[in-house]
């Protein structure tokens, strides 16, 4: 009997259907790091190398690549050789903590008053926004890891929860549970809720340290030691000593630093006006702040010839802005950790930049500063405080102001 | 109790003169130095990280 001839289209259709379906897989082979490149070759029947070279290029647009290799690499499970997902295997954990770090920069990194676009600019965009984002998904995480997922992350096939939860009891190994997709999703929730939590710490103990409560930082990492240090008597507890040594070392580095730094923000927060009529209106240890602006206005003190107004100054960060007659000499020394310096017209700008003027020979009345600041613009002006702003910093040196200076210093 | 686990009494014991230090520096007890303060910090914390990283070894 005469075999039926098939028609092409059918039998090319009937193969497609025989073919295993091909899946999208970390190769475990071709891989410099977690196999996303080389899976996606063998998935689209390309070379890997060409792969890699698209996602490089892609880095150079806004960093897309790193992100999509990265989501790729957590999202992706790693083919166990015959073309099959590894069973069971958790996303790669550096993976998971370089998506964390990457959300965290390349998106709600100015929540925290850092990243691109200036401090807190996303937040009066959008800060509510992102907010919500990490409230949705510490619940997802929740959802997720009570194996209870919502409804999206389920696997399609139409197991009711029942059911599914039934199946993830009897076969654990067999992908039961939460979804890969589900989990991987609450892993970088966690991820990233584990680093904002370590980052308010960290800020928290710096910021602690440098309002002069460091002993306070100190005496609970002193207490996280002791606990460390007992976990080595108990078996039991000895799961918790990477914790208490993480949280330790979360609060000692930034108050560490601090201290090294020397910074201090002692003095409260705001702004401060002084405006003293007379001499003996000036505290001798001075006025301080810890952050904001600071204006000493002295330009209603009643100047004599060969007078010196002692004045001693500290702000954490901010502006100071010291205020003189025209025909005051300036003299003494300020110093700034980081920012500007402008000192009647003078202007020194970077790190650790300060002014210095030793006593003039002349008998002109004299303001003797000793100024500190960590961070920020001290200007010591013949302006009205006022009306000194923003522009001062851009200015740069004003040659009128430094000539009528060194006139008063000659006198 | 069971077998003491030297390497994480050790890191403890760091993490603990790592504090004292702190305290002190932070009450004015001692003065020391910007660059020796973050040498010492450095230092303890290293310590602290390898000995947790030697008792995470040991069975």
């Amino acid at each position: 009997m005469a075999e039926k001839k098939q028609d092409p289209k059918t039998e090319e259709a009937n193969d497609r259907a025989e073919a295993p379906r091909r899946r999208l897989l970390r190769s475990p082979r071709e891989r410099v790091l977690w196999g996303v490149c080389g899976g996606l070759g063998d998935y689209l029947n390309v070379d890997p190398t060409w792969v890699r070279l698209g996602f490089v290029a892609a880095v150079l647009f806004g960093g897309f690549g790193l992100l999509a290799y990265l989501v790729m690499a957590v999202v992706v499970p790693e083919d166990d050789g015959s073309g099959n997902p590894v069973s069971g295997q958790r996303p790669p954990t550096w993976a998971l903590v370089l998506l964390g770090l990457a959300v965290l920069f390349a998106l709600p990194g100015p929540l925290w008053g850092w990243g691109w676009g200036g401090p807190h600019w996303w937040w009066d965009f959008a800060g509510a926004f992102w907010l919500g984002v990490l409230i949705l998904a510490g619940v997802l995480a929740y959802r997720a890891l009570s194996g209870r997922p919502l409804d999206l992350f389920r696997r399609r096939g139409g197991d009711d929860p029942t059911k599914a939860k039934a199946k993830a009891a009897d076969e654990p190994e067999a992908g039961g549970g939460p979804p890969r997709i589900a989990r991987a999703l609450a892993l970088i929730a966690i991820v990233l809720i584990g680093f904002s939590a370590a980052a308010a710490m960290a800020v928290i103990s710096g910021w602690a340290t440098a309002t002069g409560n460091g002993a306070v930082i100190a005496g609970v990492v002193i207490a996280l030691g002791v606990a460390l240090g007992a976990t080595a008597f108990f078996a039991d507890s000895r799961q918790a000593a990477p914790w208490l040594l993480g949280l330790a070392l979360i609060l000692a580095l930034p108050a560490g630093a601090v201290a090294a730094g020397d910074v201090r923000f002692d003095g409260g927060i705001g702004q401060r006006d002084h405006r003293p009529t007379v001499a003996t209106d000036i505290p001798a240890d001075g006025y301080e702040l810890g952050i904001g602006q600071l204006i000493v206005d002295l330009r209603d003190l009643p100047w004599s010839e060969g007078q010196v107004v002692p004045l001693r100054t500290e702000l954490g960060i901010g502006q100071l802005i010291v205020a003189v007659p025209t025909e005051v000499c300036v003299t003494g020394e300020a110093d700034i950790k980081g920012g500007e310096l402008l000192v009647r017209g003078d202007a020194t700008g970077g790190v650790d930049a300060e002014f210095d003027r030793g006593t003039p020979a002349g008998n002109a009345p004299r303001l003797e500063l000793d100024a500190e600041m960590q961070f920020g613009q001290l200007v010591v002006t013949d302006d009205d405080p006022d009306e000194v702003d923003d522009e001062h910093d851009r200015r740069g040196d004003d040659e009128d102001e430094i000539a009528a200076a060194e006139e008063a210093c000659q006198r | 109790m069971s077998r003491l686990q030297l390497a994480t009494l050790a890191s403890g014991l760091a993490i603990v003169l790592l504090g004292a230090l702190l305290l002190l520096e932070a009450e004015r007890t001692i003065e020391v130095g910007s660059g020796w303060l973050a040498a010492a910090v450095a230092g303890l914390s290293g310590g602290a990280l390898v000995a947790s990283g030697v008792g995470a070894r040991e069975p």
